[in-house]
């Protein structure tokens, strides 16, 4: 049984879609990547999980109850990281996540907060208002993951982050999977979805796109050949009708940058009309795979907003 | 799996708030109390009377009915006393709590993205409403209480040519405080509505400020009368309370339904409004 449903979720601002028809389930110890540009409703998605919005239709459900708007709904058991952390920034970390921990059950926060400092490097007795903006994440980090809980949601956890700090967070996000946490990650970092996520859901203008394992995301997304044809000759235009799912990337001089869906067999069989030197092909990243989701046909963003 | 957790009233909640804004409370109960100690000190000194007298038959007959009227003449102790009931300073440093308690507490932690912080927590909508209630309204009891203290202070502490009556203080404390509250309920509904901290204490010190010139104009403008029903301030009337040996009770359930009704409508706008949106 899954322990995170979004079901037919859908709010609207007014005039304004923020997220329409969104349904996904996480298992436990599942991490699932939540990946779309701005606007696209991954923060909006994410509020109505927690009862901060409501609805316009649709439901989430978490560990098997019903969200419902403002009534707190079984987060004595979720762990959240807001999109924007902010904090008091007058009183120091350790007081402002001390206080936050007394707002419902503190089990072992106080010994986690403090392994969790040590890990990431952070002072918890300085002002939350003198930190860097590095350092006022990892206190972010600090509050999702100072309980142990068994739902993390998580809204861009490494913004911020140098690369190291993001390695160590993405090691205490596979940790508390590995524990038996069901974890949505949103994320704008590919790298960081396909080295810490199993499966992901990208939306692109409040819809969701796609639904699939990473692999599989991976898969689906445009190969590329980069094809050097003999010097003295002429570099062919792609036949796009007659190839189809294929554009050119790049051209320069005798080289021709070509991206392409679906099999090689098509595009090579093209290819061998002409006199070609030298083929290399690239590894298509989830990345490369995204860009596809990000953009419509006339190459513009794909955000609401 | 499916187990209903039950949320338990925030105390730590209402405890972290306390603290954040006991400064402003303490400040404006001491300015409150020392100013109800000034004025029995000067309202002890027959000379000072009569000066002040002499200043307010100078002045335009509303000034004078804004800080007592008819209940300031010589010989009349209650009524000089009184004045630090309705002194302008006193309404101010009552309306400052009133107006930046709610909006700092609801408005103020929703523009600076706290309330969320605090949302995601076991706690529900409704009790961060009620934590601001108490804080807000059990906080301007707290300070009728120091000004009625500080009356009593002053009283026991001057010495004064005549026995002066505790029980009307007690009762323009009493509708004083329901006063109060009526602001205290508005900055609530304001703080309710808006996520911007500054728009809230707008909305909400327009309304003290249109509702008291309101009443000024009532009181100096005959043909203005008809509009003081429409201002809180119309429904205390110092002679009455200070003079009279009755409760205004008329006056006193009026506040109270704009008190009641301005609480019920901010908690209903505060359940149903997106948050932090």
């Amino acid at each position: 049984m899954a322990r995170l449903e979004v079901i037919s979720l859908t709010k609207w601002y007014g005039s304004a879609k923020g997220v329409e028809d969104v349904s996904f389930a996480i298992e436990q110890g599942e991490v699932f990547g939540y990946l779309g540009p701005n606007g696209s409703g991954k923060t909006t998605t994410i509020r109505c999980i927690m009862g901060l919005l409501k609805p316009t239709s649709g439901q989430a459900r978490v560990l098997g109850q019903r969200v419902v708007a403002g009534r707190a709904t079984q987060h004595s058991r979720i762990g959240y990281l807001p999109g924007e952390f902010r904090i008091w920034g007058g009183l120091s970390a350790r007081r402002s996540l001390r206080v936050l921990a007394a707002l419902g059950s503190s089990d072992r926060a106080k010994t986690r907060r403090e392994e969790l400092a040590e890990r990431l490097e952070l002072d918890l007795d300085r002002r939350v208002g003198d930190l860097s903006k590095g350092n006022r994440q990892k206190v972010g980090v600090v509050y999702a993951f100072q309980h142990e809980r068994d739902v993390l949601i998580l809204d861009e956890p490494t913004i911020g982050l140098d690369p190291l700090v993001s390695q160590t967070v993405h090691d205490i996000i596979r940790e508390a999977a590995d524990n038996g946490a069901t974890v949505l990650l949103s994320s704008h970092d590919l790298s960081e979805v396909s080295v810490v996520c199993s499966r992901a859901g990208i939306l692109r203008r409040g819809k969701l796109v796609e639904l699939a394992p990473i692999s599989q995301i991976i898969q689906q997304g445009q190969k590329q050949l980069k094809v050097w044809f003999v010097e003295g000759t002429e570099v062919p235009s792609l036949p796009v009708e007659q190839l189809g799912g294929v554009r050119e990337i790049k051209r320069k001089g005798q080289m021709l940058h070509i991206a392409y869906q679906g099999k090689a067999d098509t595009m090579l069989k093209w290819l061998a009309q002409f006199p070609v030197n030298r083929i290399s092909t690239t590894q298509t990243s989830l990345e490369e795979a995204f860009m596809q989701y990000y953009s419509d046909s006339s190459g513009r963003n794909g955000g609401t907003s | 799996m499916k187990k209903k957790s039950r949320v338990s009233f925030p105390l730590a909640l209402l405890r972290f708030w306390l603290w954040r804004i006991l400064w402003l409370w303490l400040l404006v109960g001491f300015f409150i109390f020392i100013i109800q100690v000034i004025e029995c000190s000067i309202a002890q000194d027959n000379e000072k009377v009569k000066l002040m007298l002499d200043l307010f038959e100078k002045m335009p007959g509303f000034i004078k009915n804004a800080v007592g009227g008819e209940i300031l003449e010589v010989g009349n102790i209650t009524g000089f006393i009184a004045i630090g009931y309705q002194h302008p300073l006193v309404l101010t440093l009552f309306m400052i709590f009133a107006v930046c308690v709610p909006t700092g507490l609801l408005a103020g932690h929703v523009q600076s993205g706290t309330m969320e912080l605090i949302l995601s927590r076991s706690v529900t909508k409704n009790q961060v409403y009620v934590c601001a209630c108490i804080l807000t309204l059990v906080g301007m009891l707290a300070l009728v209480v120091f000004m009625f203290f500080g009356t009593v202070v002053g009283i026991n502490v001057c010495s004064f040519d005549q026995e002066v009556s505790l029980w009307p203080f007690f009762r323009a404390a009493i509708v004083g405080g329901l006063l109060s509250g009526t602001a205290a309920g508005v900055s609530l509904l304001a703080a309710a509505v808006f996520r911007n901290r500054g728009r809230a204490v707008g909305l909400a010190m327009a309304f003290f400020i249109v509702n008291y010139f309101i009443d000024l104009i009532a009181e100096w403008w005959p043909r203005a009368k008809f509009l003081g029903p429409s201002s809180i301030f119309y429904y205390v009337d110092p002679p009455k309370i200070l003079l009279g040996t009755t409760w205004p009770i008329r006056d006193m359930c009026v506040l109270s339904s704009v008190l009641v009704i301005t609480v019920i409508a901010g908690g209903i706008i505060w359940h149903r409004r997106d948050l932090p949106l």
